[in-house]
């Protein structure tokens, strides 16, 4: 009972706090997420680039909903969000050690879980592991599942370019999971991955979106490095990326109905990246 | 033998013959020979992007096959741990090795920092934040600043050279051109990105099939801007010293030397006294939403804010233009040159609503209404010197207040669907207005021989100058483009009407004749002067009144079809039809038209005079309208209708590939005039078969380098203006009649070529353009002389003119010190002829004028403006009596300057102090020459008020003197200036 009259009260709050400017749903993520994993080193980093998610101005990091990062090492790569790296860097425990206290997550509708900023990627051998973090009341359901990336079917556009970063990028398209998707693709950088599970062009993707724009992602960084790429022990169950899908939708579309059982908020509209 | 010939036709006809499917194979390894992980990749050499990708197997083996017509193409095999290792190959299948080393990837390492410009495709997309800074209010101070972008002072906006075509908020074009209403109210703290769109097609059905070269920009509003009503108000109140009165008489201009006389107190009397209650006030209410936009905007003041520049039209919608005849007119204090804020004596009220519904993704409706009402006061002095002829000048001074009252409402509908299938527009437009123009002045005048001793003195005439002249006009505008496979067939309609029911009213007086002093042994002519001036009233004066009814029926109907052949060719055919109604009732009281109804020879005999004059204008000044009148003929009323036909075949052909373009435009348009003068009872017609060619050519250099050139040839024949028997009364000083016997024939010959950079890495941009032209007339405009009275007649003599121009201009926008710099010169050049006294004249003129603008920040808490611009004309005529060592040329050279430097503090973050110093100079300004303003600002910005305190014209300047000069001929501008006030304004957020 108690539960069910927080979970009102604090979608109260939230709700008439921020009722506009949403494209993700309204959920609460958790104070405990990730909280007190232990990191491995999976690989060595060679290279990372930082991508702007739904950006209004490129350079303002306070207008994205994410920043994340792809690690790129020789026989392996990393996808996570840098603003929830953040965010989990600013725990701190209260003076009786049980509460946690966290700062403020950077970006835009930044009191919000999304499924895709509460997930790690790792790739390897042509697989991808997804590590997925649920909001609050749902850690329970902290999950990962590991499945083949194979790389989209893209149609190249030869004649289309655009400048990014400072390097010359060639257009191309694909259809993928339910979605038409627009890449920029850099030749000059001879790396066939991308943002989110995207790759197989013949050069870095520094840009992306789906045909209706409810995801953009771009890059606002390009770092060689030479170090340990590292990654959560994650101590997730193991899963299917059907169930973690189709949970992180109907947890989106209406948090507070999947949580208390209430009906008093209207589901909200929601476009999941992988539709399929 | 027949099979063979085909072939050889055929391969000559098409000599790019179709190429086959190539295909690229081999390994990529290593130097020991194991295979590499990598992908291999395929582009035509040159430009283009990849055509073809491959990952290597486990063996190092790849196999590419593709299909290019290049010549040659680029095969690259790639990888994290080789790097990109590049082959040129002929293109035909082959086989290539790869055998490579080891190499570390090259990274050029980026960090994106708040991008000020990004480039995507073909638009700029600004960062508005990134070229803000704490003194800007709305959006058009953020844009005045960047690279590229020019917002001239009537509010037009230019990108790198170019006028923009369309004004989009969040891709909505919702103001229909009067687009300052969007730069002068919506903050700059809602808007995210300016985005400039280059080669914008505004037809969806067109995009990625014609290109245009038009330039676009729209505003994307922050989230936070979008969905919600804003209003904000403002209000305001301040005070202005007294005015100064202008002097008698300045003394000198140029040389010449002016009789001085002490006559104009009385006209000024009217303005003189204490200083002025100053006022002003806006409400400006907004809301844009996906499917909805609304601006509603009331602004007035009395303090020399031109708010009526808000409902300026920067764009047309390709309506009919309406133009009932009307050549009448009184005669105005001219401009200062100045910023219109130094002189403008207002009071301004603008009313604008405009709304957008966006009935479906395509389907849109606007509705515009806007109302302006405003009372304009103007105070002037002027004065010329004149070339009569080699031995005499002519003098005039006048003195000049005028105010003139407006009303003026225009309101516009407008239907479009623009799917990517079809696009369909209609607009209707409705124009009126109530206007009245009063002027008084007091005008002198004198005659002079080439040591500026008086020759003869024409006395002094006081002036009132009465002209209501209201406006009403009706348009409707239709537009549909529909597709019909590949090709696309476009129509085009528009009919209007416009109706001028004018009433020019003057009054003259004369004041009693002055003594003249006449240099000894000249021959006088003073009898002349002291007849009485105007016998028709026997007070000593004269009363005239013009009446004139003007009608305007217009239609226009264009077909075109565009037809695409092959890969390369469109070739476009259409019919264009438009007629040209021109009613026109006049009737002109208090002036005796001529007795004899004919033209008679001026005294000095035209050396070239042919035929049969085709017109006649008469310009006097009052004092000699007896002498006129005794020998000039024709009645003082019109009641006609001049009607002008055209029906044309539009054809043109493109060659198109994808860099370059070349079109030929080859018109050929029957052209039917008519004219019915039921006065004269005299109706007659004449047909003519014009052809005007044009070639064009565009091409994309590289991504960032455009150049394109042009040439046209034209010929027109009659002209409205020339048209009417009976005499019209242009100004108090003109009447004037014009009547065809002749047509009178103008071939035209231009040429253009201009080229355009811009790289947005950079924030480079820049442009440079020449223009030719060549203006070939059967008649010439002669000017004789009797004492001060000018005579303008056309005679059918050849006369040809040659003009040239060359421009550039750069910007650059700076991450150091914010700053960003912009330049512009120009160079131009004409030559032409000129009949004066009978006497053939070669006139020359040149002009170079340049400048720019500085803004930066050289610390955190200020920013500078500096500006400047000078120009240089030199004008010159051959005449007997300029000195052997010009080679006969007489002329004179005009320089001009104008600086202004502009700094603003901000010693807090809601503080902002500014400065700003101005310097104005004229070389040929007998005194005076460097007039100098200073102005001050303190704004303060509260979270729901901001207070704003305006001191202007600190140095109190009362007056600023404008020369210009034409080969012979100097004319001063003397304006009055708005003294020196302070204003205090308070703006706030209702919602």
């Amino acid at each position: 009972m108690n539960r069910r009259i927080i979970s009102i009260l604090l979608a109260l709050a939230v709700y008439i706090g921020a009722f506009a400017q949403q494209n993700q749903g309204e959920v609460i993520p958790s104070t405990k997420t990730r909280r007190g994993l232990k990191e491995k080193q999976v690989g060595t980093t060679i290279m990372h680039v930082d991508y702007a998610m739904n950006a209004d101005s490129i350079g303002q990091e306070q207008t994205y909903i994410d920043k994340q990062r792809l690690e790129v090492g020789r026989d392996c790569a990393k996808y996570s969000s840098l603003f929830l790296r953040r965010f989990v860097g600013s725990t701190r425990p209260t003076q009786n050690g049980q509460a946690i206290l966290r700062g403020g997550k950077p970006g835009k509708n930044n009191a919000y879980w999304n499924d895709i900023q509460f997930a790690d990627l790792f790739f390897k051998d042509g697989q991808v592991t997804e590590y997925v973090s649920m909001p609050m009341y749902h850690e329970s359901n902290d999950c990962q599942f590991t499945e083949p990336c194979p790389p989209q079917q893209w149609t190249l556009t030869p004649r289309e370019e655009i400048v990014i970063c400072g390097y010359r990028c060639q257009r191309a398209t694909c259809r993928w999971r339910g979605r038409d998707y627009v890449a920029w693709f850099a030749p000059d950088i001879p790396v066939k991955r991308g943002p989110w599970r995207f790759n197989g062009l013949p050069g870095l993707i520094l840009k992306l979106y789906d045909t209706n724009r409810f995801y953009t992602f771009e890059a606002v960084g390009l770092k060689k490095v030479n170090g340990p790429m590292m990654l959560y022990d994650f101590p997730y169950s193991k899963s299917t990326r059907q169930r973690v899908r189709k949970l992180q939708r109907t947890l989106q579309v209406n948090y507070w109905k999947a949580t208390a059982q209430t009906t008093q908020f209207p589901d909200k509209p929601f476009e999941q990246l992988e539709k399929e | 033998m027949k099979k063979f010939a085909c072939i050889v036709t055929l391969s000559l006809l098409f000599p790019v013959g179709t190429r086959g499917q190539t295909v690229v194979e081999g390994a990529v390894t290593d130097l020991l020979g194991r295979a590499v992980d990598a992908f291999v990749t395929v582009r035509p050499k040159g430009a283009g992007g990849i055509l073809a990708y491959t990952d290597t197997d486990e063996r190092g083996h790849y196999r590419l096959s593709f299909n290019t017509q290049a010549d040659s193409v680029a095969v690259t095999a790639s990888g994290m741990t080789i790097g990109n290792r590049v082959r040129l190959l002929a293109n035909r299948s082959q086989r290539v090795d790869f055998r490579v080393s080891e190499q570390q990837m090259e990274l050029r390492e980026v960090t994106v920092r708040a991008e000020k410009i990004r480039q995507q495709g073909d638009t700029l997309n600004y960062n508005v934040a990134a070229y803000q800074q704490q003194g800007d209010r709305v959006i058009g101070d953020v844009l005045k600043r960047m690279p590229g972008i020019e917002v001239s002072d009537n509010g037009a906006i230019k990108y790198n050279g170019k006028a923009i075509r369309k004004f989009y908020v969040e891709e909505m074009d919702l103001l229909q051109g009067r687009y300052g209403l969007a730069t002068n109210n919506i903050n700059a703290q809602d808007v995210a990105t300016v985005q400039v769109m280059e080669h914008h097609q505004e037809k969806k059905m067109l995009r990625g099939k014609e290109m245009t070269d038009d330039v676009a920009i729209n505003l994307k509003l922050k989230n936070s801007a979008k969905g919600t009503v804003a209003v904000n108000t403002m209000v305001g109140g301040g005070w202005q010293d007294p005015p100064h009165t202008l002097p008698a008489r300045e003394g000198a201009v140029g040389n010449q030397t002016l009789t001085s006389y002490n006559v104009f107190a009385p006209f000024l009397t009217g303005r003189a006294g204490g200083g002025a209650v100053l006022w002003t006030a806006e409400a400006v209410g907004m809301y844009f939403a996906k499917t909805r936009q609304n601006m509603t905007v009331y602004k007035g003041n009395n303090a020399g804010d031109d708010v009526s520049r808000e409902l300026t039209s920067h764009y047309s919608i390709n309506s009919i233009p309406l133009y009932p005849f009307c050549p009448t007119g009184v005669i105005m204090p001219s401009g200062s040159g100045l910023s219109q804020k130094r002189t403008f004596d207002n009071r301004s009220n603008i009313v604008s609503t405009n709304h957008l519904e966006k009935l479906s993704p395509d389907k849109e409706m606007t509705f515009n209404a806007a109302y302006y009402n405003d009372r304009i006061r103007r105070e002037g002095y002027a004065e010329s010197n004149q070339f009569l002829s080699e031995a005499d000048r002519l003098l005039t001074q006048e003195t000049m207040t005028s105010e003139t009252t407006l009303h003026n409402l225009s309101a516009q509908a407008r239907y479009c669907n623009n799917s990517s299938g079809a696009f369909l527009a209609d607009v209707l437009k409705v124009d009126a207005g109530w206007n009245t123009d009063r002027v008084s002045s007091l005008l002198s005048s004198s005659r002079v021989d080439v040591q500026g001793l008086p020759v003869a003195d024409y006395g002094d005439e006081q002036v009132a100058q009465h002209f209501r002249r209201p406006t009403l006009s009706v348009s409707n505008t239709f537009n549909t483009t529909q597709a019909i496979g590949r090709n696309h067939f476009d129509l085009h309609f528009s009919a209007g009407y416009a109706r001028r029911p004018n009433t020019l009213t003057v009054g003259i007086e004369a004041d009693p004749p002055l003594a003249i002093p006449v240099r000894e042994g000249a021959e006088s002519d003073s009898e002349d002067v002291t007849s009485p001036s105007f016998s028709a009233n026997a007070g000593g004066g004269a009363v005239y009144r013009q009446d004139l009814t003007s009608h305007h029926i217009a239609a226009r109907f264009n077909t075109g079809y565009n037809l695409r052949v092959g890969d390369y060719f469109k070739f476009n055919y259409g019919i264009n039809a438009s007629a040209n109604l021109h009613g026109i009732e006049t009737d002109l009281d208090g002036f005796t038209p001529p007795a004899d109804g004919g033209w008679q020879d001026p005294p000095h005999t035209l050396p070239t005079r042919e035929e049969v004059v085709s017109s006649q204008t008469l310009t006097s000044y009052n004092v000699f309208a007896p002498s006129l009148t005794g020998r000039v003929g024709g009645g003082s009323l019109n009641d006609l209708w001049y009607n002008t036909y055209t029906l044309a075949l539009g054809q043109s052909y493109k060659y198109e590939i994808h860099d370059f373009s070349l079109t030929l435009g080859l018109p050929l348009e029957l052209y039917a005039q008519t004219l019915d003068d039921r006065v004269r009872d005299d109706r007659h017609g004449y047909v003519h078969l014009l052809f005007a060619p044009s070639l064009s050519m565009n091409w994309s250099i590289t991504r960032d380098l455009w150049f394109n050139a042009g040439a046209h040839y034209s010929k027109t024949v009659g002209d409205p203006g020339g048209i009417y028997s009976g005499y019209i009364m242009s100004n108090y000083r003109t009447f004037q009649r014009s009547y065809v016997e002749q047509l009178s024939e103008t071939q035209n010959l231009g040429a253009q070529a201009s080229l355009r950079y811009r790289s947005a890495i950079h924030a480079f941009f820049a442009n440079a353009g020449f223009n030719y032209r060549r203006t070939h007339d059967n008649q010439i405009y002669g000017y004789t002389y009797e004492g001060a009275t000018s005579v303008v007649q056309g005679v059918n003599q050849p006369t040809v003119a040659n003009s040239y121009s060359l421009s550039g201009e750069v910007s650059k926008g700076f991450d150091f010190l914010r700053s960003t710099i912009r330049a512009f010169a120009g160079y131009s050049l004409s030559a032409s002829e000129r009949l004066i006294g009978g006497q053939l004249y070669q006139y020359h003129a040149r002009a170079v004028s340049g400048g720019g603008n500085l803004s930066f920040s050289p610390f955190e808490w200020m920013g500078i403006v500096y500006s400047t611009g000078f120009s240089f004309n030199w004008s010159k005529t051959l005449t007997d009596t300029a000195s052997p060592q010009t080679g006969g040329w007489e002329g004179t050279t005009v320089r001009s300057h104008t600086q202004r430097l502009s700094m603003s503090i901000f010693p807090t973050k809601k503080l902002t102090l500014t400065l700003a110093a101005e310097d104005n100079y004229n070389n040929l300004t007998a005194t005076h020459r460097h007039a100098w303003f200073g102005d001050a600002a303190a704004k303060l910005k509260l979270k729901r008020v901001d207070m704003e305190l305006q001191l202007n014209n600190l140095f109190n300047q009362h007056r600023y003197s404008r020369v210009t000069y034409s080969g012979l001929d100097i004319f001063t501008h003397t304006s009055q200036l708005r003294p020196r006030n302070a204003l205090f304004t308070i703006r706030f957020k209702l919602l």
